[in-house]
């Protein structure tokens, strides 16, 4: 066994030397990983597993920096104002990249270059047990006949959570009361305590209380049911014809170079297939979400643009 | 239970276990200690190094800086008038004076066993009440925490008793700073002048570190020659039985801040400061609160350590956090695997009562070290105000800036300073802004909320029960101190 590791340690540290003078310089010093949520949140620990298991993948080690504020506005400000050498990256999520325009001012959506979508998270549209809906359709043809009736809460406004509940309200061609919280957990509390009648939430922020029996999931809103809500079907299935997922990745400046660009891909890409990321997820309940930089751009335009 | 409580101690009777306590206390009090550094800081900071440890120990360590955060605080504050946390603000209201009459002994120590009996006693409520107080968590809506918010408002009418008017004032420029930022419905900045870190709104650590230990410095500065000292100080510690006829204090206290602590929310600032005013309310004392009053020391350092127990409540069996800090147990939680919410007893139960043992491990442990730390903290402030003074300026300007690497917050801690000064100056309270700082978001929010859920009908302040109550014990607590002063009047 011992064997077995010094000699793997030899063949890895033998291939380092020999393959590293091959590469491009970079990275040749540490990178930093500019995170723009708070120490301990689910988007910091996701920085700090990429940091972690992503030290070996691309030789050099990442830190990870707290810019907190402005709803991601000051880690880009920040981000954009350094060398855009690589070695000032950062993560994204689509609630933060929603509020830019495409292009144009100090900071928009082509200010930066994507380097990859690392995971997705999903939403689960819930009610309390007891609650007279039991599928969309009985919500949606109860909000027909009391329009602006049923409250449905949800995280912050202008937020992906919002433009979810809108776009169910524009397809069934109904009205919501559409109440925004600050915290991602609120709703949920709200909904259990029967202050309001339906929330909007992902699946971590629902989990344990949908497992006590305490909540009815209507829907989920992915492409394809997911474990372990199996029995739930999605928005697709009940004749809303909506996909919405809550996605969080790493950008650069627009101006790093490409290899750098790609060469942290290849890092991430490696990260995911590492098991103790695919427990993280696991244990948070969300889902791998990878694309590459080549088309991570691009998705986020066409979610921007409206 | 019986079976759960041994559980709970097996459990943490471990080596590494009862080491992560003591380590724990130890780093809490610190951090408490360091303004800027608040307990939710503490447990954040600690998070990263649990990755590689057993849940149970991880967890243990990280309960014990909560716990022991949140007393920390009160050093400072009693010491040399910095609370070292925001809820250890109630704390200085009576611990400073204290030490301004030379008897800083007296109220640290006080503040180190109402502080640990506070602990204990949320410990114990947290394992027996923890099922109904889950509920109770449930059933605070916006219309709810509104009222909570007016009532924790109504307290200026005690704390600033002398001079409401005064009080009011500094109150609604407290709720007026709050507004900066962005509008929690619509997304408007709001008097954010285009800096992007202000979008936040100003942050409550750097007002914190301002209003008190700048303001301090500024007024000292404006005092103090190169030679003068601190007055002088003695050791005289406090009777064990002007410890032990406080009980009803303690009791009091802890239980009110454990069903604050279970509020999410709410914590352990509003907590200490109403444990103040009800404390104060009901005592036979009542003139001597704010002049050196061992039971205003007592009271809010009982019910800050309360709101820790309380805290975990909602976090264990709904997954709901009730504190800053919780949440951030919450995430520490799921890195190991675990699940906090109903089904955690039953899939989880070592840890759930490794918990409850661990918090009351700890706060034997914090008892412990406080009471050793007494004499040194004394030691610590004897030393001439021209070292003191400038210790305190460089820490507060560290402590602003390591709130959030930004400069922004410096220059935040630095206006709040000035505002600390003037209002000193020209004596009015400081602790109506630290209150409305706290408050003011949760009642703008769940004011308007409410309105949204209601359609706009202001009766749902009315028709909710709990609210309702909130509310009349609001305006009777506002009404109060001016039909004493009406009946004294008349009296004589």
């Amino acid at each position: 066994m011992l064997l077995k590791k010094m000699i793997a340690v030899c063949t890895f540290a033998v291939s380092a030397l020999t393959i590293t003078p091959a590469m491009a310089a970079y990275p040749e010093k540490p990178i930093t990983l500019v995170c723009w949520s708070s120490p301990g949140s689910g988007h910091d620990l996701m920085a700090r597993y990429i940091a972690k298991l992503g030290e070996k993948h691309i030789g050099q080690p990442i830190v990870v920096v707290n810019k907190k504020g402005g709803k991601g506005k000051v880690a880009m400000s920040y981000v954009l104002n350094q060398k855009s050498d690589g070695y000032v990256i950062m993560t994204n999520t689509r609630s933060m990249t929603k509020r830019l325009k495409p292009t144009g001012g100090s900071i928009a959506i082509d200010s930066f270059k994507y380097i990859s979508r690392v995971v997705q998270d999903p939403f689960v549209i819930v009610v309390k047990e007891d609650s007279p809906f039991n599928t969309m359709s009985d919500l949606v043809t109860y909000a027909k006949n009391n329009p602006n009736k049923i409250k449905v809460g949800g995280y912050s406004t202008q937020s992906v959570d919002e433009g979810l509940v809108h776009d169910i309200e524009k397809i069934s061609k109904i009205n919501l009361n559409y109440i925004p919280y600050k915290g991602g957990k609120e709703p949920v509390v709200a909904v259990l305590g029967g202050h309001i009648d339906v929330a909007i939430a992902n699946p971590s922020e629902m989990m344990t209380s949908f497992q006590a029996g305490k909540l009815k999931a209507l829907a989920v809103t992915t492409e394809d049911r997911f474990s372990p809500f199996d029995d739930t079907p999605t928005l697709k299935e009940q004749d809303i014809n909506n996909v919405t997922v809550h996605w969080r990745g790493v950008m650069a400046s627009k101006d790093v170079p490409d290899e750098a660009i790609q060469k942290l891909d290849n890092m991430i890409q490696k990260v995911l297939e590492e098991p103790e990321f695919k427990k993280f997820l696991n244990s948070s309940n969300m889902l791998s979400g990878y694309i590459s930089n080549d088309k991570f751009g691009e998705y986020v335009t066409k979610q921007t643009k409206k | 239970m019986i079976d759960n409580l041994l559980l709970g101690f097996s459990t943490i009777a471990t080596f590494p276990a009862l080491f992560a306590i003591v380590a724990g206390v130890l780093i809490g009090i610190i951090c408490g200690v360091l303004p800027g550094l608040s307990a939710s800081t503490a447990v954040a900071l600690m998070v990263p190094f649990t990755f590689g440890m057993d849940p149970v120990v991880s967890i243990v360590l990280l309960v014990s800086v909560y716990l022991a955060g949140e007393y920390g605080g009160s050093i400072t504050a009693i010491a040399i008038g910095v609370p070292g946390t925001p809820a250890a603000a109630a704390t200085m209201l009576d611990g400073y004076e204290l030490t301004k009459q030379g008897k800083p002994g007296l109220a640290l120590t006080t503040s180190v066993v109402a502080s640990s009996i506070g602990g204990m006693i949320g410990a114990i409520i947290l394992f027996c009440f923890s099922e109904p107080l889950a509920n109770v968590a449930l059933s605070f809506g916006a219309p709810e925490y509104f009222a909570l918010a007016v009532f924790g408002l109504a307290i200026i009418s005690s704390l600033a008793s002398d001079n409401l008017k005064k009080g009011f004032i500094v109150m609604f420029i407290g709720l007026f700073l709050k507004t900066i930022g962005l509008d929690p419905f619509s997304g408007e900045e709001r008097f954010t002048f285009g800096v992007p870190k202000l979008m936040d709104g100003l942050g409550f650590i750097p007002a914190l570190i301002g209003l008190f230990a700048m303001a301090s410095v500024f007024t000292d500065i404006d005092k103090a020659t190169a030679k003068s000292r601190t007055i002088a100080l003695s050791f005289a510690m406090p009777k064990i039985r002007q410890l032990l006829s406080m009980w009803k204090v303690y009791l009091h206290s802890s239980i009110l801040g454990s069903i604050i602590g279970v509020l999410p929310g709410a914590g352990a600032t509003i907590a200490s400061f109403i444990c103040y005013n009800e404390v104060k309310r009901f005592s036979k004392k009542k003139d001597q609160f704010g002049k050196g009053c061992l039971e205003g020391v007592a009271a809010p350092e009982s019910g800050n350590n309360a709101v820790v127990g309380g805290s975990l409540v909602p976090l264990l069996t709904l997954g709901i956090p009730g504190s800053g800090t919780a949440a951030v147990l919450i995430g520490a939680l799921m890195l190991h695997d675990i699940q906090p919410g109903p089904l955690l007893f039953q899939t989880n139960g070592n840890i759930v009562y490794g918990i409850f043992a661990g918090l009351f491990v700890a706060c034997l442990a914090q008892l412990f070290f406080g009471l050793i730390g007494v004499p040194v903290w004394i030691k610590v402030i004897s030393a001439p105000k021209a070292l003191l003074l400038p210790v305190i300026a460089s820490i507060s300007v560290v402590g602003s800036y390591s709130y959030n690497n930004s400069i922004v917050d410096v220059w935040v801690m630095l206006g709040f300073g000035l505002l600390g000064y003037l209002l000193k100056k020209f004596n009015y309270p400081v602790s109506p802004i630290i209150l409305a700082l706290v408050l003011g978001g949760i009642l703008e929010e769940n004011f308007r909320r409410s309105l949204m859920i209601s359609e706009g009908d202001f009766s749902i302040f009315v028709t909710h029960p709990i609210s309702a109550v909130l509310l009349l014990f609001a305006v009777l607590s506002l009404l109060s101190p001016i039909l004493f002063n009406r009946l004294a009047k008349v009296k004589s």
